[in-house]
């Protein structure tokens, strides 16, 4: 075992994942929602999982943890290759590394009460006693900000903001080292959003958790998280510690998502620099680089050859991206808005 | 530890499986009326029989008609020796060899397999529902024959859920070609006639109560099988099975804790139009005669 699976509490590589296509019975085309990811997660780290719907980020969250088969590629959790587990390993591996999913409402028995849906993962485990349930079940309550009066409520009787904090509560009453936390709080208004962010925060301090943050929205990554990775088509098309990958993006389709949330802070409607045309079909991914349909740097070597996750020259090592282009990613700050343009103009030519 | 924490872990261990909501004042009604049935059922011999509940002769206390409701438990009940005949046309006989004796009698002072005097009755005030034409009290016949009715109905719906929701929820929660298998033998179990069959193993190991609650729980599974397997392949996909099994619960536990509780409904349901079936078709059987309750078996003694 060298330093790095240590240091790396999570290490997937080359991760693919498919789903056959039911909408066309008879032909043998898969949905290749992940198409080879590669990604290390530091014990302790933060990281942010960013893509538009329909990516393939619930889909690698969920084959981290065993939920869906991969097709190819390995999941090494805390030097344990999750595919040679079987049973009872492979159960206590999933108790070490939880999950909040996407849906809180929908990951929630309708006919359990708060207090039976937070003590349900201990009645799956040995390590906890009968006599230790009600304990561990305030303890998580109480970490998550939620008082006893909930205790007996079903999960149709909460608020979103509540259902989100019991996720979180039976996630963390098994005392996971590793957390996942899908889109947890897309569902949720700005003021509980921040709330619940800043419990995730507090809680991952406390605990020292390592954390991975799925969400479709920069800024809560960029307020969480410590490393961000991007996602287009089942595949990391960028990664880098936040503020490099916030100021200095080396893959397009990171820049285009910066300049949207841009434009939303400022409202400048007309000149905004948009992504044109619908993500293409994981069914049938563009050959050569997925995004070059849609990205105005694209040349005919981007529709035959894909490019691997590099870091660029003069930029900091552990900041990759996958594109043949990313020493031109200043020339779209030409098409970009006044506002995406003072935000960029300084880092590139 | 507080009285109100053992409470909360009480409830913890519970409260999570309970179907109970708030109960409507007609499923209240239902309750009464299927609880009466049992009741009279279970207590027949207090209501009619043809011994008194208490009784004083020659100095002595007897309860005949108490310990032969007790006789009825199982095990329990063979340890009590039957009480000595006391019946009652001949008590007031013996009344006037011991004049302190008393008896207090059920409401309807006839068994079932008596044999009255008159035949083919109309009501009257001492037999509030007639008697039959072998002279047997019909109101102490149809309080009888609640027990063997409420004893086939029970037991053969007991047997008929366990084997359904077992078959159902291994059908519905592992799918593929366990689905296939299950539910082709549902079908072809469906096929069989229940009454038919009836007749066959009646023939074949002789008459009795057993047999005719073993072919009607062995037969009568397959519509609780489905349901339960309809309701299970629903949830399986849910995502709190999927949340379910990131935590690490076994099948099992899925199954027991996740999905059985929401396909109990339904397969309760089915369970208790399978109680009327049943009970209909074990009618249906004494009608034509093929098993013959115990009362007529006794009354062919009695002739003979």
């Amino acid at each position: 075992m060298n330093t790095t699976t240590v240091n790396n509490l999570l290490e997937i590589g080359g991760v693919h994942v498919s789903f056959r296509d039911r909408s066309r019975r008879f032909a043998q085309r898969r949905v290749q929602a992940v198409r080879g990811v590669d990604l290390s997660i530091k014990r302790g780290g933060c990281v942010g999982l960013i893509g538009e719907s329909g990516c393939g980020k619930s889909t690698l969250a969920r084959a981290m943890l065993g939920l869906v088969p991969i097709d190819a590629g390995e999941i090494v959790f805390d030097g344990c290759t999750l595919s040679k587990l079987r049973g009872a390993e492979l159960q206590d591996s999933r108790r070490r590394m939880q999950m909040v999913f996407q849906q809180a409402s929908d990951s929630m028995n309708p006919r359990m009460t708060v207090e039976s849906i937070i003590c349900d993962p201990l009645r799956c485990t040995r390590d906890v006693t009968r006599r230790q349930w009600r304990e561990r079940v305030t303890e998580a309550l109480h970490t998550v900000g939620l008082g006893d009066e909930l205790r007996l409520r079903f999960p149709h009787e909460l608020s979103g903001g509540q259902l989100q904090r019991v996720a979180l509560a039976r996630a963390l009453v098994l005392k996971p080292e590793f957390l996942i936390c899908d889109e947890p709080v897309s569902a949720l208004d700005v003021t509980a959003q921040n709330e619940i962010l800043q419990q995730i925060s507090s809680i991952r301090r406390e605990r020292s958790l390592t954390l991975l943050l799925i969400t479709h929205d920069l800024d809560i990554a960029a307020n969480v998280c410590d490393t961000i990775a991007v996602m287009y088509l089942g595949r990391i098309v960028e990664s880098g510690s936040v503020d490099e990958v916030m100021n200095n993006p080396l893959h397009p389709y990171t820049f285009y998502l910066n300049a949207a949330r841009a434009h939303l802070r400022q409202a400048e409607g007309r000149h905004a620099p948009s992504l044109t045309g619908p993500p293409p079909s994981p069914v049938d991914p563009p050959a050569g680089c997925a995004f070059h349909p849609r990205c105005p740097l694209a040349t005919d070597v981007c529709q035959v050859e894909s490019p691997e996750l590099a870091a660029v020259q003069g930029v900091d090592n552990d900041h990759v991206a996958a594109c043949h282009h990313s020493d031109r990613i200043g020339e779209l700050v030409e098409l970009a808005t006044p506002s995406a343009r003072a935000m960029y103009g300084k880092t590139r030519d | 530890m507080s009285v109100a924490s053992r409470v909360g872990e009480d409830i913890i261990l519970r409260r999570s499986t309970s179907i109970a909501g708030k109960r409507s004042v007609l499923t209240k009604f239902a309750w009464v009326v299927a609880l009466c049935v049992v009741f009279v059922a279970v207590l027949a011999p207090l209501l009619a029989w043809h011994q008194p509940i208490v009784c004083k002769y020659q100095g002595t206390y007897d309860f005949p008609a108490v310990v032969d409701t007790v006789r009825q438990i199982p095990v329990l009940g063979s340890y009590l020796e039957k009480s000595k005949p006391f019946r009652f046309p001949t008590f007031d006989a013996r009344k006037t060899l011991d004049p302190d004796s008393f008896a207090i009698w059920p409401p309807i002072p006839f068994g079932p397999i008596e044999l009255m005097a008159d035949a083919n009755l109309s009501s009257s005030r001492a037999h509030w529902l007639g008697t039959d034409d072998r002279g047997r009290d019909v109101l102490a016949r149809l309080i009888h024959g609640t027990r063997v009715s409420v004893r086939v109905g029970l037991y053969s719906m007991l047997l008929a859920g366990a084997i359904g929701i077992v078959v159902g929820a291994v059908a519905g929660f592992f799918g593929g070609m366990c689905d296939w298998v299950c539910s082709r033998f549902i079908e072809i179990v469906m096929c069989f006639p229940a009454f038919f069959l009836i007749l066959a193993v009646m023939a074949w190991i002789g008459e009795g109560l057993t047999g005719v609650i073993l072919v009607i729980g062995f037969t009568q599974w397959t519509s609780i099988a489905r349901l339960v397997r309809a309701e299970v392949v629903r949830g399986r996909e849910a995502d709190f099975v999927m949340a379910a099994r990131s935590y690490g619960a076994s099948n099992t536990h899925i199954l027991i804790r996740h999905l059985l509780p929401g396909a109990l409904g339904p397969a309760v349901v089915a369970m208790t139009f399978g109680v009327a079936d049943a009970i209909l078709l074990e009618a249906g059987l004494s009608w034509v005669g093929v098993w013959r309750s115990v009362a007529d078996a006794f009354v062919g003694l009695d002739a003979a």
